[in-house]
């Protein structure tokens, strides 16, 4: 670095392959990923394609699937679930997480109850859902709740509290009456927290979605999984869950962006 | 403070007790719930289970550490391996990975190994990241005083590294417990392993209330003593370095 000040020659071409820097970074990462791709190639010519097909075949799966429409019905179904159960739990955690957070006799009445279901693997609460809503879009959508509210809940009352002691002195210091600090100073100061409580929120209602389509109804992007495993159709299967990767990661991404977008001033998690 | 605290339980309690008197069919209630969990205890085998499934998912929580630990060590320590698997760890962090259950039945049949596959899978990354930051941590501050010393291979790993990366590491056990455990009850519900998940599954088909709640208490009750128990591991590994937070 200090020595850069005295460099007047640009480097070669090839001194930029070999010598540091992001060229040379990335050619490491493409040639490593070649070699994963060629790793997984011999790996899948020595075993039964049930076991592990060739990238080709996988390709060739998701090609089959998406002729069949077979993806696009399974997603389509598994939007819908997210979508609805995220609405319910995004107006229910951040509502809830401002009162409880923001009156503390209420969150000590009610933050123990709730601590203990945020302790319990929310897969235990599948038997409950199917007594309560059977196995259909509802119960789903109750499982993916289960899943994000807390997540936003959380993060929202937290938020709360600890803006809390920062702001809200100064306008009670002002007489300022509460609910106008609620809504002039509280709201504004948790937008950070609301936005990563969603985007944790999205994340964990993905698993939610999954685990419904495995253990209630079968539909969705849960139950082609499962179907395609109990079928030994593993390139699909393995097609299918590069779908999963990619919808996982893109959402998270894309909130984060999001996220800094809209509170670039404090990014909690 | 703590009144209120007891209070908000006891409603909570009473509420349900009442509701489970107007159709138990649908609420149960806290005594029914009670004598179910008894029942299970006496005839269900229910400690058995239990335990097997705690038993399953700390040896499988203990191979997910290992390999999560090794991983976070090579990025940490590393940039040519940073550089090369960086980019798939951190796309594995931030996707469903509980997805993949299905292809490890196939992979792995539906006995132990496959429960213990399933735990590492789901749990192995979220150790990765901890133990990569503290070993970064580590090397920023004790490499030159290890160098002065004439300190390095071995010792260095065992004696100053581990230790220096111990409190980041306990702190990803901490975030993963939660996790480990829920994959070992989808493992044992997917494919009827015995334990917690087909207590589940019992449940889920007979759709008995006092059952259905009796088996998430019982969850419950197993989530909460994993969590404290990992949580006083964590403060006491972190006892002198207080700062480390997720």
């Amino acid at each position: 670095m200090t020595l850069a000040h005295g460099k007047t020659a640009a480097p070669t071409r090839l001194a930029a392959l070999t010598g540091p820097g992001p060229v040379r970074d990335w050619t490491i990462r493409v040639a490593a990923f070649c070699a994963l791709l060629l790793a997984w190639q011999l790996a899948a010519q020595n075993v039964s394609v049930a076991v592990l097909p060739t990238p080709r075949r996988v390709w060739e799966g998701m090609a089959g699937l998406l002729e069949r429409g077979d993806l696009q019905l399974a997603w389509g179904q598994t939007a819908v679930q997210v979508a609805a159960g995220m609405l319910l739990s995004a107006v229910f955690g951040v509502v809830l997480g401002v009162l409880i957070g923001w009156f503390k006799p209420v969150d000590d009445a009610i933050s123990p109850l709730l601590n203990a279901v945020f302790l319990m693997p929310r897969i235990a609460l599948v038997p409950l859902i199917a007594l309560w809503f059977g196995l259909q879009d509802t119960a789903k959508i109750a499982l993916i709740l289960s899943f994000s509210f807390f997540e936003i809940f959380f993060t929202v009352r937290n938020g709360v509290k600890t803006i809390e002691n920062e702001f809200v002195e100064v306008a009670k210091a002002y007489c300022i009456p509460q609910w106008t600090v609620l809504r002039k100073v509280v709201l504004p100061a948790i937008t950070p927290y609301v936005m990563t409580g969603l985007r944790l929120g999205l994340v964990y209602a993905l698993v939610g979605v999954v685990l419904g389509g495995f253990f209630l109804e079968s539909n969705g992007i849960g139950g082609l999984i499962y179907a395609l495993g109990s079928d030994f159709r593993t390139a699909e299967l393995i097609a299918a869950l590069f779908t999963v990767m990619l919808v996982g990661l893109a959402v998270n991404l894309g909130l984060h962006r999001l996220e800094n977008l809209l509170a670039p001033w404090k990014v909690t998690r | 403070m703590k009144y209120i605290k007891v209070a908000g339980v006891v409603v909570f309690l009473l509420l349900w007790q009442l509701a489970g008197q107007i159709n138990p069919g649908i609420y149960s209630s806290p005594t029914l719930v009670v004598t179910e969990i008894v029942r299970l205890f006496t005839e269900g085998g229910l400690l058995g289970l239990v335990f097997g499934t705690v038993a399953t998912m700390l040896l499988g929580w203990a191979f997910a550490a290992v390999i999560g630990v090794f991983t976070g060590f090579l990025i940490g320590r590393y940039r040519l391996a940073s550089l090369v698997l960086e980019p798939y760890l951190v796309a594995l962090y931030s996707v469903p990975l509980i997805a993949v259950v299905p292809l490890l039945v196939i992979w792995f049949g539906i006995g132990q190994t496959f429960l213990l596959a399933t735990i590492v899978v789901a749990t192995g990354i979220m150790l990765v990241f901890p133990t990569a930051a503290g070993t970064r941590e580590t090397v920023r501050v004790y490499d030159q005083v290890a160098r002065a010393y004439c300190v390095s291979g071995r010792h260095f790993l065992f004696k100053v590294l581990l230790p220096g990366a111990l409190p980041f590491i306990a702190t990803g056990m901490r975030i993963s417990v939660q996790r480990a455990l829920m994959a070992v009850i989808v493992g044992q519900f997917l494919v009827g392993h015995p334990g917690l998940g087909t207590l589940l599954s019992d449940a889920r088909v007979r759709l008995d209330a006092d059952e259905v709640f009796a088996v998430a208490l019982v969850a419950l009750a197993v989530g909460a003593a994993l969590t404290a128990l990992v949580g006083w591991a964590d403060r006491t590994l972190s006892a002198w370095r207080p700062e480390v937070t997720s």
